[in-house]
């Protein structure tokens, strides 16, 4: 029995990529600043 | 964030679909480039940027997904706002208002909403309309304030 995949966030790696891929896709960015607990 | 927001559909969906997502953890040394490159200083801290990594909105604090999705799209909005493409954040502010009227975002969204109209149209009637919307949805609204001169 096939198992349903939940969706992720798909995170980029670095700003630069992120930017990169903005430009590219005609997207925003989302800059998450978080401090894990 | 992670544990609940992070993981709603909705939230994904949103996410994924409009937005290049980036997490940086501020407690690690190799972050520190991004973090004094945009001024952090306190988590949760959420930025929307332009693709030349200019910070068009930005906020702090936890959102639960109900209020993370409008929120965010109100960021994505004032994007557009900012970039001068008034009928594109027309467009989202009254997704926002569609979608989500109760969120905390709403009044924000029915106050640029009405600016957003008038830049586009230059008829004043647009934004005294929208504002009359936004006192009467929204009386007890710190953005109502923000134009009670008109009232």
């Amino acid at each position: 029995m096939a198992t349903a995949v939940k969706p992720t966030v798909k995170w980029a790696t670095s700003l630069d990529e992120a930017l990169a891929r903005a430009q590219r896709e005609g997207k925003l960015v989302m800059l998450d600043f978080f401090s894990p607990t | 964030m992670g544990t609940v927001t992070y993981r709603e559909p909705a939230v994904v969906e949103t996410v994924n679909g409009l937005f290049v997502p980036i997490q940086v953890n501020v407690k690690e040394d190799s972050s520190r480039p991004i973090v004094e490159r945009y001024r952090h200083v306190w988590t949760p801290d959420i930025r929307v940027l332009g693709a030349d990594g200019f910070d068009y909105y930005h906020w702090n604090g936890y959102l639960p997904p109900f209020e993370f999705v409008p929120r965010l799209l109100v960021g994505q909005a004032q994007a557009r706002l900012r970039s001068r493409d008034f009928a594109g954040a027309a467009n989202v502010y009254e997704d926002v208002l569609r979608r989500f009227p109760t969120s905390e975002a709403a009044p924000e969204a029915q106050y640029f909403l009405a600016a957003a109209k008038y830049e586009a149209s230059q008829n004043p009637t647009e934004l005294h309309a929208g504002w009359h919307r936004l006192q009467t949805r929204y009386p007890d609204s710190p953005w109502r304030v923000r134009q009670s001169y008109s009232e």
